[in-house]
């Protein structure tokens, strides 16, 4: 097989590849924009006419709207206390070698892979005996412990690629630890820094189990949200895909801006994509 | 400076695992608020006895295992076509970046959708080309093999990106010394890639495989478990007997079972991951 | 300013093997200190003990009459110039250099007149706005170098401060560093495996092999008298030539060659036995000169060096490698092998050796070095 044949092979098996892949999301987002009348008439999606009125509609859905800001509010707040938790700790596991070191990170390793359901039965009944239920606080503790194992190992691999001796020579230079990681440490992986963020936060945006068990009530975030819309009976096709597709657009963005640091978090650093 | 993580995550692993531990061995049902008390082991013999436990256990076992292997040959093979230059690879990249980090229950309601046996898009594009029509999540027999394809729909291009990066890491002078030596393509990628690959193929089967086990937001969205109990995962059984039968004290019992399956299954890799790192 | 004393020091690595094994060296204050020796001798986990990087597991450092041993290596007030340069890479040179005074509170026109004087001497000032990575290697040297000099530290530590630059960027800088030597006079304890940079900016060089001080000195001492055959082979290029002799009767023989030594010279313990004899290419010569002994040799190979060159010829004496006596295996080498080596000699450029002509060379007895083929420590110090 000739070059260029087997180049023309590959890009006709990734287009392929790329059409099933892209196929359903463009499908949602053009049932979004569809007429909300193709499903009575029994038009295809695709020969709908197009109209943003399902968007207008989800826009002008107070109770989406204010699950979307809680769900950024959770999420801030969540993100900002794990890194606070996981920098210090990241930063001691990849720059000192200590007793013990590869056991704490196997067990940190491992509180990643417990189920939701696994734990959240007992801090339903610890969050219902101090009336913590249904509030954004219990959410962002929550949201915050599911992603302390990501982003611990996330910033232990970018760590672990600074230069132990830029390290020692702020050690030189009068720095004690908590200064070297603030201004030599951290300066040096702000872009790894970012993409934890972004990761976290984006962890915080989809999670479901404990948005719903823990909450849900009171207080709503977007998945639990868009899950009540297909409660009621008659919902509408097209406006719950404009929500979803409001519910996942944020998400896209952020997901190419931290595109480089993507794989090596949700691999725990072991891939430095 | 280590020590919030060390407590936040003591706090989330052992406290739910000794009042797991607590409230298996004591009958604790919401629904008979006054017949609480211990019970031994009898939480756990309930749960294994139980009907839905093995069926569950099936299930469960059927979507993590064919889902993973599907999502690494499929992913393997995708990886293969992009890891030698080739014009326009950026553009392919970029785009599977997108499935899998999109908030999964939009993407299982697009999915609930797509599979509608009347009007779903799946149905309606068969139908086009005089295709016979499927009942997909309708069907006992077909709700599970959806709910894989969506896994592997959405997670595929994450195996991708990451054998993806692992190839471009290989050093060029094997495959060199390979074709010096007469091997062929797929002759280099079975004898030569495969093998360096190993370490981290051993990561993608433990976090998808983990997250497999984990899968909730797909299957409560788009079959609730259903038809009947045609796709009720552990997660899914244990949500029903903790939230909708509200037995506390069986459902912790389910969960402590859960848990020993995690550690059994992982641990063998997890040790693989983490002690390499040590090393360096 | 500050003397630094090391007591008796040992690292001990948790799986036994012991790094620095009970070293003793005293640094005099304002005193120019090399420890020189192949990779893995230890010099470089003895300089980071030093700095306060390396736990000391045994015995005490004192800088300044002040026992260091568990003081953090950020209250040492030693600065260190790293073999990576190691400089804060999101910093701009100017923020590299006054960082360690920012950081200790120094007044802002204190920091400023320091870095602007640390620049000038360092030919820093165009720089002074730019990053790491916009600089070639020789100008992150010099960035590395400022960064030590601004806090006018009591001690410089320098960890093989050349071995990533280029050949001849290498040999400038070397020359840069024996002018700050001679202009600031501050202590510094400098690392190297390379002999010259040793012997040429030293004080006095600690040549170490094995975690263990071979022999402490001054350049041309280490060159003259050293104390054993390891020091011998390390210190000088060419390689001193090594090769199994024999003293009868006052007479050092080697191979067919006689050399007399005077009485006084030759250890009386060593009549009738085996030594190993050890000859500078430099001490061989072209011209015979007082007190010479002259052989005839037949020259295989000729290496031209300019203005002087390496003549190898064949000796009918058994070949020693200072390396395996040095190891400890010396009796066993000495016992058998062929009774043929060659030595080199370098002689001036107008000497008429070509590869396959006899030419006659003279040695002076005097010049010859003697090692106890067992220990490898030298009998008699040779050197003119």
């Amino acid at each position: 097989m000739s070059p260029a044949t087997g180049r023309l092979l590959r890009t006709v098996f990734l287009t392929l590849f790329c059409i099933v892949w892209v196929a359903p999301l463009f499908y949602t987002l053009r049932v979004a924009l569809a007429d909300p009348i193709y499903a009575q008439s029994g038009t295809p999606p695709l020969l709908a006419a197009i109209t943003f009125e399902n968007f207008a509609g989800v826009f002008a859905n107070a109770e989406f709207m204010g699950a979307l800001l809680n769900s950024l509010i959770i999420g801030v707040a969540s993100t900002i206390l794990v890194l606070i938790i996981a920098v210090p700790a990241a930063f001691v596991c990849a720059t000192f070698e200590f007793r013990g070191r590869a056991n704490l990170e196997a067990w940190i390793l491992s509180t990643r892979m417990l189920p939701a359901f696994v734990v959240v039965l007992p801090y339903f009944i610890l969050f219902r005996s101090v009336q913590l239920l249904d509030t954004m606080l219990v959410l962002i503790i929550m949201h915050t412990v599911i992603s302390l194992a990501l982003a611990f190992f996330m910033l232990r691999s970018f760590f672990a690629d600074i230069p132990k001796e830029t390290l020692e020579a702020a050690n030189l230079e009068g720095a004690g630890h908590l200064t070297t990681l603030l201004r030599v440490a951290l300066p040096q992986v702000r872009g790894g820094l970012i993409a934890t963020a972004i990761l976290v936060f984006i962890f915080s945006w989809n999670e479901l189990a404990f948005s719903f068990t823990l909450a849900g009530g009171a207080v709503k975030t977007g998945p639990v949200a868009i899950l009540g819309f297909i409660a009621f009976q008659n919902v509408q096709v097209a406006g719950l895909m404009a929500a979803a597709n409001l519910l996942i657009a944020p998400i896209a963005i952020l997901l190419i801006v931290a595109q480089k640091g993507l794989i090596r978090g949700l691999s725990f650093g072991a891939v430095r994509a | 400076m280590l020590a919030p993580m060390v407590v936040v995550l003591a706090a989330l692993t052992i406290y739910p695992f000794l009042a797991n531990l607590w409230y298996s061995i004591r009958a604790v049902d919401l629904t008979q608020p006054f017949k609480q008390g211990f019970v031994g082991l009898r939480n756990f013999t309930s749960v294994v006895t139980g009907s839905g436990f093995l069926h569950s256990l099936t299930v469960t076992i059927v979507f993590v295992v064919v889902a993973l292997a599907l999502q690494l040959v499929i992913g393997f093979l995708v990886a293969l076509a992009l890891w030698r230059p080739l014009r326009g690879s950026r553009i392919f990249t970029t785009l599977l970046i997108l499935p899998f980090g999109l908030t999964p229950v939009a993407l299982a309601l697009a999915w609930r959708l797509l599979f509608n046996p009347s009007g779903g898009g799946i149905n309606v594009l068969l139908a086009h080309f005089g295709l016979p029509t499927l009942d997909w999540t309708a069907s006992d027999a077909l709700a599970l093999p959806s709910l894989i394809i969506v896994d592997t729909w959405q997670w595929t291009p994450f195996v991708v990106l990451i054998l993806l990066a692992g190839l471009m890491a290989l050093p060029k002078e094997a495959f060199e010394a390979a074709a010096v030596e007469g091997a062929g393509f797929w002759r280099s990628v079975f004898y030569v890639a495969l093998p360096l690959l190993r370490p981290l193929i051993l990561v993608v089967v433990l976090f998808r495989g983990i997250d497999l086990f984990r899968t909730f937001d797909t299957f409560w969205v788009i079959t609730a478990g259903g038809p009947g109990n045609a796709t009720e995962t552990l997660n899914v059984l244990l949500y029903r007997t903790a939230f909708q039968n509200l037995n506390f004290g069986r459902a912790a019992a389910l969960a402590l079972i859960m848990l020993v399956i995690v550690l059994v299954v992982s641990q063998p890799i997890t040790k693989r991951i983490v002690s390499p790192r040590e090393r360096r | 300013m500050a003397s630094i004393s090391i007591e008796n020091v040992s690292k001990r690595y948790a799986d036994g093997a012991l790094a620095v094994n009970h070293v003793s060296l005293d640094v005099a204050d304002g005193e120019f200190v090399v420890l020189v020796g192949p990779s893995g001798c230890g010099k470089s986990t003895l300089l980071r003990m030093i700095a306060g990087l390396e736990e000391i597991s045994d015995g005490r450092i004192v800088v300044n009459g002040k026992v260091v041993n568990e003081l953090p290596a950020k209250d040492r007030d030693i600065a260190m110039v790293f073999q990576t340069y190691a400089l804060f890479p999101h910093m701009t040179v100017e923020r590299n250099l006054s960082f360690g005074l920012r950081l200790r509170g120094t007044p802002r026109a204190e920091t400023e007149r320091r870095v602007r004087e640390a620049a000038a001497l360092l030919r820093l000032e165009p720089l002074m706005t730019r990053r790491p990575g916009q600089l070639s290697g020789g100008q992150r040297q010099r960035v590395a170098i400022g960064r030590a000099l601004v806090r006018e530290p009591a001690a410089f530590l320098m960890d093989e401060p050349l071995s990533n630059l280029d050949a001849k960027l290498r040999v400038h800088m070397r020359t840069e560093f024996a002018r700050l030597r001679e202009r600031l006079h501050t202590t510094t304890v400098y690392v190297t495996h390379d002999q010259v940079e040793a012997m040429t900016l030293g004080d006095r060089v600690c040549v170490m092999r094995d975690g263990l001080v071979q022999q402490v000195d001054t350049p041309e001492q280490l060159f003259l008298r050293p104390r054993n055959i390891f020091v011998a082979g390390f210190i000088g290029s060419p390689e001193m030539n090594f090769a199994a002799g024999r003293i009868e009767n006052g007479e050092l023989r080697l191979g067919s060659l006689r050399f007399p030594l005077p009485a006084a010279a030759v250890p009386a313990a060593s009549e009738g036995k085996p030594v190993v004899v050890g000859l500078r290419p430099s001490d061989i010569r072209e011209v015979p000169g007082k007190d010479t002994v002259e052989m005839r040799v037949q020259v295989e190979l000729v290496e031209r060096l300019g203005s002087e060159i390496l003549a190898v010829f064949p000796v009918d004496a058994t070949g020693v490698s200072a390396d395996s006596v040095a190891a400890g295996d010396g009796a066993a080498i000495m016992a058998g092998g062929e009774s043929r080596t060659s030595f080199t000699a370098r002689l001036d450029a107008s000497t008429p050796a070509a590869a396959g002509r006899p030419i006659p060379l003279h040695v002076n007895p005097a010049a010859i070095h003697l090692f106890d083929p067992a220990t490898g420590m030298a009998l008699r110090q040779g050197g003119t």
